[in-house]
């Protein structure tokens, strides 16, 4: 019994000393969480909303410096990147990575987010389960930073339900504040 | 020959030992093949089942690439090796993998497994039948059996010193490393045979060993890390051996490099969409150098060479879009890449020109889109210049 209390007590300590060494980066943008929607926590600096959980439906919004570099294809942005060649980055990535299959790009067109000049993609793709996602995917770069926000569905039923909703998270994005480099 | 066939048998190792461990921790579990005892038949069933998952795995991880002209090419190199095998033509067949790693390898069942990275390095028919020639001789000769069998004899000796007392404990360790020591040999000298047979074959069906030999020269750096310089030492003394009784048979002119030119352009692609610039553009000026007056060719390296934005990339790259456009002027994908160069330098009447006149040309709705809002957002000056 003394041991477990033990056990509970360094576990206890243990988590409070991760919570204070690293923990998740403050985001620097807001946007409005749909009623019915839940928050997904993740240590990763972004955003996960879903209704019916991952595999129905999510939001996923997400920001990264530009100084690194994608995980497949090591592509790096600059702030001089041009919308297209930040599409055509991400497009790159997509086909690049291993757990993606049947990558298919539907659209690809200049967007604007929060007033600033980025791009819009569609696709699909199958995960490495098996599932396939139908996905709207906007980007921009401000400053250091490239953000990218996605909506992404199973099923075309569920992706045309929630689009309305997905469109409404995208008009409440708003930068909050310039983050140091 | 490390670009070839080293692969596969380390897969087949690799798989076995995990099969072999599960089978240890789990004795009771009839999942898999018996493997207790280190005869043929199981070591063979065990293979089998090693090779469809295995395979089953490939064919989730990277799409078949088709080219009808290259895969009868392939075709035709594999019948004329097959015939001094006295094999029948289907008891192999090819699979061509669009994946830009440059590997092959073969499975007991006679698939043999081509990435396209490999392929693209490959400069003359030759090259490509040493390559077919060397997994034939893994498959005929039935390396990955043995490696297994090996294997197995290895499990049953470790699992005979878990019964021995202690003090014998050690010793066991000792013989568990030799066991790894003459695995890694064993596997060198299945490699050795099959780059010594494989030649052997190559010659045999009528194609020049020296051209064959020139496959290392070909083939990206990665791949060759992996072959000695004696295994490749050997091979010359090989050729230099045995060529002169043969040499009065010449390869002709085999059109082995038309045949390869859509995989180039399909590889370069490959590579610059993994940032793989130095690949990337070998493929593209390869491309170039057997099909000089393809705009889509231009138009590729243009597009490599904007991408990777190194110093003096993108002069080159607007010569090339220039080309693009001589040779093709009604593709507006050049117009618009070449405008987009200009506006990142700041020509924006250039870059306003192009814009212009690839939106005139019927570009794709998402292209269209894109050139809309760069001329929308673009400056009016009175800066000219020529392109």
């Amino acid at each position: 019994m003394r041991l477990r209390m033990w056990l509970c007590l360094i576990a206890a300590v243990l988590c409070v000393a991760c919570a204070h060494a690293g923990g998740k980066p403050a985001l620097s943008f807001n946007v409005a969480v749909p009623e019915g929607w839940k928050q997904v926590d993740t240590d990763e600096p972004m955003l996960f909303i879903t209704k019916d959980g991952g595999y129905k439906q999510f939001v996923l919004i997400r920001e990264r410096p530009l100084s690194e570099p994608f995980h497949f294809s090591q592509k790096v942005m600059h702030a001089g990147t041009m919308p297209e060649e930040a599409a055509e980055i991400v497009v790159h990535e997509l086909l690049s990575d291993t757990n993606i299959r049947n990558f298919s790009l539907l659209e690809n067109i200049p967007a604007r987010i929060d007033g600033r000049r980025g791009f819009r993609l569609s696709f699909i793709y199958t995960d490495a389960d098996g599932f396939l996602f139908k996905t709207l995917y906007f980007g921009f770069i401000d400053g250091n930073r490239f953000y990218n926000i996605r909506y992404a569905a199973t099923q075309e039923e569920i992706y045309q339900k929630d689009l309305v909703t997905f469109e409404k998270v995208l008009q409440s994005f708003k930068l909050v504040a310039a983050k140091a480099p | 020959m490390a670009a070839f066939g080293g692969v596969p048998i380390r897969r087949v190792l690799v798989a076995a030992i995990a099969a072999l461990a599960m089978g240890c921790l789990c004795s009771g579990c009839s999942g898999l093949p018996t493997v207790r005892a280190a005869d043929r038949a199981a070591a063979a069933e065990l293979l089998k089942t090693i090779s469809r998952a295995e395979q089953a795995a490939i064919a989730r991880r990277a799409p078949i690439y088709r080219d009808p002209a290259l895969e009868s090419r392939l075709g035709a190199v594999l019948e004329k090796l097959l015939r001094p095998l006295g094999e029948r033509p289907d008891a192999v067949r090819i699979v061509l993998l669009s994946d830009p790693q440059p590997d092959a390898y073969s499975y007991p069942d006679g698939t043999i497994y081509l990435h396209t990275g490999l392929l693209a390095c490959l400069e003359n028919e030759a090259e490509l039948a040493l390559l077919l020639a060397h997994e034939l001789i893994h498959v005929t000769r039935g390396h990955a059996l043995q490696v297994v069998e090996a294997s197995l004899a290895e499990r049953d000796r470790e699992t005979a010193s878990e019964d021995a007392s202690g003090g014998l404990r050690l010793a066991a360790r000792w013989s568990a490393w030799m066991d790894v020591s003459r695995r890694i040999h064993q596997r060198r000298a299945l490699e050795e045979e099959a780059d010594r047979l494989g030649l052997d074959l190559v010659m045999r069906a009528h194609y020049d060993p020296r051209q064959a030999l020139a496959i290392f020269d070909n083939v990206a750096d990665e791949a060759l890390g992996v072959l000695s310089a004696e295994r490749l030492a050997a091979l010359r003394t090989c050729v230099a051996d045995r060529w002169p009784a043969v040499s009065r048979q010449t390869a002709p002119r085999d059109g082995f490099r038309s045949d390869l030119q859509f995989l180039l352009l399909h590889q370069a692609q490959n590579d610059a969409q993994l940032g793989r610039w130095h690949h990337a553009l070998k493929s593209a000026r390869r491309f170039l150098r057997d099909s000089p007056d393809q705009a889509q060719g231009h138009y590729l390296l243009a597009e490599i060479l904007r991408q990777r934005q190194g110093p003096g990339d993108w002069d080159q790259a607007l010569a090339h879009y220039r080309e693009s456009i001589r040779l093709n002027p009604r593709c507006p994908k050049s117009r618009k890449a070449a405008g987009l160069l200009h506006l990142r330098q700041g020509r924006f009447d250039l870059a306003r020109a192009h814009f212009e006149s690839a939106l005139a040309l019927s570009p794709s709705p998402g292209d269209a889109a894109y050139l809309a809002s760069y001329l929308e957002t673009l400056p009016i000056t009175s800066k000219g210049d020529s392109l």
